[in-house]
């Protein structure tokens, strides 16, 4: 099974870490910074795909890796987009389209539902 | 123990205390180099103090070394300290009627933006495009404007740029597909302005000014509409042809097919979309004519009061399962604060002479020459400012000023002069830090910087000019 997970921050370094529990799970990471929280503990060694959360860039990667599921761990702070007014609206409504796009099944992970 | 990171450690609080300092320090510079001026002729030493404080504040708002809110919730505080106020005359507008109307219009925009309508709209619009360019800028320029006369705008610009980034993936060149997204994430930032100039609550400065103005006269919500609407129709098309010659695109067609799967997707559909779409027509309905009907009905005066509407609006989507309390917590309530201190020290300016001092300053330049050429430098000033300026604060300062300056002169109203000024910080178009619609795109990365301004600067001026002239043919006409 291969799940794309959007995101290598802190919660998707937690996400991560829960799928290389099974090592039926193939994970692919997708974040735009060179040195996510993830990478940064280890938990992986580099990102497979640097690309900002827009559709445009998601489509491309979902192209090349035709993945089972999605998951979507991208927080507002992220995405480094600041502290600017409705971010956060931006972030969800983003979040919201990639859903749209996707032909596999897209599933936010917040940051209270992770271990 | 790691020794390269210990000097970090240390020094990492201070490097932000710092850059705290540095620009908290700028903002105390400013204000404590106008307290120490000579206190001019006309002006008591109480207006001195005020002018003082609306440097502080326009400085605080401006170089934001705390958040916005923060910011707003320290203006009363600094008028306290600076003896222009007690603690009830400067939080007292805090809780204004009009502050519980842009209450209820954020929580409104809240259930449109859960729901998926706003998103829903936009792309009905450009189905209804056939994908025709221009025709489809024009769609979601319109959705845009038409949601931000009665909803926050920068939360209805925020749903809407994801959209057109799904638009402008149908374009396969990259430099083509980039043109697209140009021109449609500014037509949404720059229509999703000019939607919020039509009513009260459509911006912060809107409600500063109207809380002014409603002090003066009997000032209501189709006040404002009846001289709002008019300006926004002819702003809106300029603003659209403009955009395309500022931002010309190879691509003439958009595949709209995929807007049209988007929108027939069942399961991005709310059951509450029509009950939505039904309360805000009746909401809008009442707000413009609450004020006749209430008589007609025999209703408890203010009963049908804009506000009063708001809340009972929200109270009903509440009792319907289509908002609850934990949608609403989310809502940016710090735009509230940044209203009230523009009130709060609007007030004051007026309270201590400083306005009057002020219209005595710039009177021969509004009075000495012909209206129009006093009109299009006011209406100029307020579009630059803004653009540096958190546009309640232009709107604090100006307008009380503009009211005073109306009144000592025979040959001009309050109205005149104060409405295109508050306008006019409608075109915050050429900086991130002109409004919430700019720093989300500039945040984005979708444009850059160089274009912002250019695109923005030449809109600005146009605008600018269209307005001022909108408004002398309504003096001439005296319709205003």
């Amino acid at each position: 099974m291969r799940i794309v997970v959007i995101g290598a921050g802190r919660i998707g370094a937690r996400v991560i870490w829960q799928l290389q529990k099974n090592p039926k799970i193939e994970v692919v990471t997708v974040d735009p910074r060179e040195q996510p929280y993830a990478v940064q503990q280890k938990i992986i060694t580099a990102v497979d795909f640097h690309e900002a959360l827009t559709p445009q860039a998601i489509e491309y990667v979902l192209n090349q890796t035709k993945p089972d599921l999605v998951l979507v761990t991208t927080s507002t702070e992220d995405m480094e987009l600041g502290k600017v007014p409705a971010v956060d609206i931006l972030v969800e409504a983003l979040r919201q389209e990639i859903a749209a796009i996707a032909e596999v099944p897209v599933i936010g992970v917040a940051r209270v539902q992770c271990g | 123990m790691n020794k390269k990171s210990e000097p970090l450690r240390v020094c990492l609080p201070c490097r932000r205390l710092l850059r705290f300092f540095g620009r908290f320090g700028v903002v105390l510079a400013l204000t404590v180099g106008v307290l120490v001026l000579p206190t001019p002729e006309g002006l008591t030493l109480e207006g001195h103090r005020a002018v003082a404080a609306a440097v502080f504040t326009g400085a605080l708002l401006a170089l934001q070394p705390v958040s916005l809110p923060i910011a707003g919730l320290m203006v009363p505080v600094v008028l306290i300290g600076l003896g222009l106020a007690d603690v009830t005359q400067t939080f007292e507008p805090f809780s204004r009627p009009i502050i519980f109307l842009v209450l209820g219009s954020l929580f409104l925009a809240e259930a449109l933006r859960k729901h998926g309508l706003t998103r829903r709209l936009a792309l009905a619009s450009i189905v209804a495009s056939g994908g025709n360019i221009k025709k489809l800028l024009l769609g979601i320029m319109g959705i845009a404007s038409m949601l931000s006369m009665w909803v926050e705008n920068t939360a209805t610009a925020a749903v809407l740029i994801p959209v057109a980034l799904t638009i402008s993936r149908g374009v396969q060149d990259v430099k083509k597909a980039r043109e697209v997204l140009t021109l449609l994430v500014l037509g949404i930032a720059y229509s999703a302005s000019l939607g919020g100039m039509v009513t009260i609550m459509g911006s912060a400065s809107n409600a500063v000014a109207s809380g002014f103005l409603a002090e003066i006269r009997v000032w209501s919500f189709l006040d404002w509409v009846r001289y709002g609407l008019p300006a926004f129709l002819l702003l809106f098309p300029l603003t659209w042809w403009i955009l395309q010659r500022l931002v010309p695109v190879t691509v003439k067609q958009l595949d709209s097919d995929v807007a049209n799967r988007e929108l027939n997707k069942k399961e991005f559909r709310s059951p509450f979309e029509r009950e939505i779409m039904y309360t805000m027509i009746v909401t809008i309905f009442l707000w413009i004519t609450g004020s006749f009907l209430e008589p007609i009905l025999g209703l408890p005066s203010t009963l049908l009061s804009p506000t009063v509407i708001a809340v009972a609006t929200v109270a009903y989507l509440s009792m319907r399962g289509i908002i609850n309390w934990e949608d609403v917590k989310g809502v940016s309530w710090g735009f509230l604060f940044i209203i009230g201190a523009g009130l709060s020290l609007g007030e004051t300016l007026s309270r201590t002479g400083a306005t009057e001092w002020f219209a005595d300053v710039i009177s021969p330049l509004i009075i000495g020459p012909p209206l129009i050429l006093s009109m299009v430098v006011l209406v100029f000033l307020s579009a630059l400012l803004t653009n540096v300026m958190n546009n309640a604060t232009v709107a604090a300062v100006f307008v009380p000023m503009l009211i005073s300056l109306a009144q000592a002169s025979p040959s001009f109203n309050p109205v005149q002069l104060a409405l295109p000024v508050t306008f006019a910080t409608t075109f915050g178009y050429s900086l991130p830090s002109a409004s919430g619609r700019m720093a989300l795109i500039s945040a984005t990365g979708i444009i850059s910087r160089k274009e912002m301004i250019r695109c923005g600067l030449i809109l600005t001026v146009i605008s600018s000019i269209g307005l001022a002239l909108f408004f002398y043919v309504l003096v001439l006409l005296k319709w205003i």
